[in-house]
């Protein structure tokens, strides 16, 4: 089923090529234009010697591949005020499947491609860079780093969506949620006061997608428990889920 | 006049959507607290020449204030299916100068939606703690050039709008295209970053172009980051580029205009 | 057991109230007042298999709240249902691999592609085998007449072949029940009887089961034999078609044109309305039938023309809403 979801969609991406080629470019363009944004800064604020300009690439990068993953594959999740209001929703649950891979497959955002590859371009590029030599462990540690930045991304797009089901109105609210964490998450934590710190260590855990893990890559630290840091975002997945879940017995008993 | 009537009709029904409007003065409070965050942890490392830190908290929230004025991405339904389907033809035979009525309808819009948000914003803003508040303007001269240039500004952001419009004729159904002209035009108008942050280089190309009149400008008045000479002559150049653009858009309407009734729409 | 049993099914919304004003809409930031509607008021009903039910009321009369109980996407207050001996809500999961559903004014199929990419994609949705679906679609096409726009993306079909293609998506998995919501909202006269001609033939030849929402009368006169009618939640009428005619149809009016009439014959159960010097209009029973009348009427002048007027579905029913204050 997951590969029928993936093929219809790229069918319909694929029913117009020059705006979907174009749309991809434009996508990618602004992502380029958000790090560059960033990059600026340090340049302007002199702050590229204190700051080792790799370990700021692979930080902002494991966050945009994340958020990007999660812009293509849980577009259902970050759309998912549309499924309700146009009803869809319901067509959904009249169907004898798992409603949650349901919601992932009602929507996959290929124009999303170019950002992915983008990013992913700087991640391993910026990795290689970071680590003075490649281990397994470092390996394995860069692939749960992204992971997590991915299920970290899913889980605030099914929060957000868990909001549909109080109410649809206002919901460009919302977005700061989505764009601001991202916007954010870009910078390292050291820049930011201690209060920014302790909201995105223990709200939003995104120190434990990129911050924390870094340390271990650079070897700042061997302790192997740097390398269970992403997991640590399975914690807010499972709350995210738990949230949805008590949204949809909401739906179910309002209808709206 | 019957132009005013228009901002007035569009006023009024703008009030209905006063969910839409909260939602935005709340969107736009939260950007403006992202972003001080963000610049605090910048100075607190170390200051440039540029822009000082209070100019840049003052600037940050006049761009939240004023976002709906500024806001280039803008697109009009109306506008875009009349000349798409063609009934832009019965347009033409109306007693107003479509142009104009066309200009005057996205200019009401911007402040309409600028009306119901600005203040709820700026008055917060002034209200902050100390630093993360916005500013008063610096002196009655420069706050009096700012209403100025803020409004040229608007005049400015509308008749780019007004192009855009006619340029997605060409270019049909690619809203890529506008996308890709759109982020260039952000980033030249200090969306992305204040000008005075970007790079030396893009500093140079965008005084050579109109977009960084829109909202650098005035905002950069206000807090005294641009002295009164080059304030004056900016204002100036607001006015030149006004005319341009308008001139520019007349020519490509008219353009544009000329395909639709051929083709019949 | 009937197939479908509805028995004292019961559904109240809890609705926000707000006035218009600025300051009731700044108020209702902080306390809201609410207003309990109930959607389905006691409602109790039996469906036969096989049956083609017609379910209907004015807007807002409880007909898509039921209908989303019975499809189990929605949790009753209380009452029971049973469907096949499903309870929809709480085997929801099992159950819904049973029905089909079509909302007239939602689709499941892919608008940019074609229907039968979107068909391949419910196949492994509903886990069909190879078999059946093929030769389930082989029915389908043959049947709603698919084959000519199948490989057309469905944007650029017309609303009468993408009906027809939402009714074969919402049969693919052989449902033994079939709730159509508005299927015929929107389609002109000749699709409106196509689409009804389907209904009737896959409730022949599958015998599946169909519930039926609709506000044209003309579907329902066409389709079903069995009416439930519903408003403000409650059920008003549960019968045949004759059953609420001879209850709330008024009576039929005939009308006679002739040359010369000779003398007013005399009828039981008719009256005369209007008479002027060739023509005369007469009220009769219901069960008065009208050639009886010509017949009549014949003996003593020579007919030239003959009107009956009977009121349609759709003034019974505006009655039936009108006597109970809807």
């Amino acid at each position: 089923m997951i590969r029928k979801y993936l093929s219809i969609h790229l069918k319909v991406a694929l029913e117009y090529k020059v705006s979907f080629i174009l749309t991809i470019l434009a996508q990618t363009l602004s992502m380029f234009l958000e790090i560059f944004a960033v990059e600026a800064l340090f340049y302007k604020f002199s702050l590229l010697d204190i700051y080792n300009i790799n370990q700021l690439i692979l930080s902002y990068s494991v966050v945009w591949l994340g958020f990007s993953l999660s812009e293509m594959f849980s577009r259902g999740f970050d759309n998912f005020a549309n499924l309700i209001i146009n009803g869809n929703f319901d067509l959904l649950l009249i169907r004898p499947r798992n409603i949650f891979l349901q919601i992932f497959g009602s929507d996959i955002c290929y124009e999303k491609l170019g950002r992915v590859i983008f990013a992913s371009y700087l991640v391993i590029s910026s990795f290689i860079k970071v680590v003075e030599s490649i281990s397994i462990l470092k390996i394995i540690l860069l692939i749960l780093m992204i992971l997590s930045s991915f299920i970290l991304f899913t889980s605030v797009f099914i929060l957000c969506a868990a909001f549909c089901f109080k109410t649809v109105q206002g919901l460009e609210v919302i977005n700061i949620f989505t764009n601001g964490t991202r916007t954010l998450a870009q910078y390292p934590m050291d820049i930011y006061n201690k209060v920014i710190r302790i909201i995105f260590t223990i709200v939003i855990p995104i120190t434990f997608i990129n911050y924390y893990p870094i340390q271990y890559l650079n070897n700042t630290t061997n302790n192997l428990l740097y390398l269970l840091c992403p997991l640590a975002i399975i914690v807010f997945l499972l709350i995210s889920v738990i949230v949805f879940k008590s949204g949809i017995k909401h739906y179910y008993s309002t209808g709206s | 006049m019957k132009y005013l009537s228009y901002l007035k009709l569009e006023l009024l029904s703008n009030l209905q959507y006063r969910s839409a409007a909260l939602a935005g003065i709340a969107t736009q409070f939260f950007w403006g607290a992202l972003l001080v965050c963000v610049y605090t942890a910048f100075y607190s490392h170390t200051s440039i020449d540029s822009i000082n830190y209070d100019q840049l908290i003052t600037y940050v929230w006049l761009n939240q204030a004023f976002f709906a004025l500024i806001y280039i991405r803008n697109k009009d339904k109306d506008i875009f299916a009349s000349i798409r389907t063609g009934t832009v033809a019965y347009e033409l035979c109306r007693p107003y100068d479509l142009y104009i009525w066309w200009y005057v309808k996205l200019l009401s819009k911007k402040y309409a939606a600028t009306l119901l948000r600005f203040l709820p914003i700026i008055v917060v803003a002034l209200f902050l703690p100390k630093p993360y508040n916005l500013s008063l303007p610096i002196s009655l001269l420069a706050f009096i050039l700012f209403l100025i240039s803020m409004f040229l500004g608007s005049l400015v952001v509308c008749a780019i709008n007004l192009i855009a419009h006619f340029l997605t004729f060409f270019t049909m159904h690619d809203k890529g295209i506008f996308s890709i002209l759109n982020s260039i035009a952000e980033l030249l108008a200090g969306f992305d970053l204040p000008i005075p942050l970007l790079p030396t280089i893009l500093i140079m190309v965008s005084e050579y172009l109109p977009f960084r009149l829109i909202g650098d400008l005035p905002f950069r008045i206000y807090s005294g980051n641009i002295d009164t000479l080059y304030a004056l002559k900016s204002i100036g150049l607001q006015i030149i580029w006004i005319i341009v653009l308008l001139i520019i858009g007349h020519l490509i309407m008219k353009k544009a205009l000329k395909k639709v009734v051929i083709q019949g729409g | 057991m009937s197939y479908i049993s509805v028995e004292n099914l019961n559904k109240t919304f809890k609705v926000p109230q707000r006035g218009s004003g600025l300051k009731d809409a700044f108020r209702s930031l902080f306390k809201r007042d609410y207003k309990y509607i109930n959607a389905v008021d006691n409602i109790s009903f039996d469906i036969d298999e096989g049956e083609v039910v017609a379910y209907i009321g004015p807007n807002g009369a409880g007909k898509s709240t039921t209908i989303k109980m019975l499809c189990g996407i929605l949790k009753p207050d209380s009452g029971t249902i049973s469907v096949n001996g499903f309870n929809p809500f709480n085997d929801r999961k099992k159950y819904v691999g049973n029905i089909g559903v079509v909302f007239g004014q939602k689709s499941q199929l892919w608008w940019d592609i074609p229907a039968l990419d979107s068909f391949q994609l419910l196949k492994s949705i509903y886990k069909i085998s190879d078999e059946e679906y093929n030769n389930t679609l082989d029915d389908l096409i043959k049947l709603l007449d698919l084959k000519e726009f199948l490989h057309t993306p469905v944007r650029q079909l017309s609303l009468g072949q993408r009906m027809r293609c939402e009714i074969a998506a919402s049969l693919l998995h052989n449902p033994k029940i079939l709730f159509l919501d508005e299927p015929t909202i929107g389609l002109d006269a000749v699709s409106k009887v196509q689409v009804r001609n389907f209904i009737k033939e896959i409730n022949k030849r599958k015998k599946v089961t169909v519930i039926l929402t609709s506000h044209d009368m003309s579907d329902i006169e066409a389709l079903t034999n069995r009416l439930i009618v519903i408003g403000h939640g409650k059920k008003l009428y549960d019968g045949s078609l004759k059953g609420i005619k001879s209850k709330f149809a008024n009576n039929k009016k005939v009308e006679i044109i002739f040359e010369k009439l000779n003398k007013i014959p005399n009828i039981k159960n008719s009256k005369v309305i209007e008479q002027n010097k060739n023509r005369i209009l007469l009220e009769i029973d219901n069960n008065t039938s009208v050639s009886n009348i010509i017949n009549k009427y014949s003996k003593e002048c020579e007919i030239k023309d003959v009107n009956v007027y009977e009121d349609n579905l759709d003034d019974i029913i505006f009655k039936l809403y009108q006597d109970l204050n809807l």
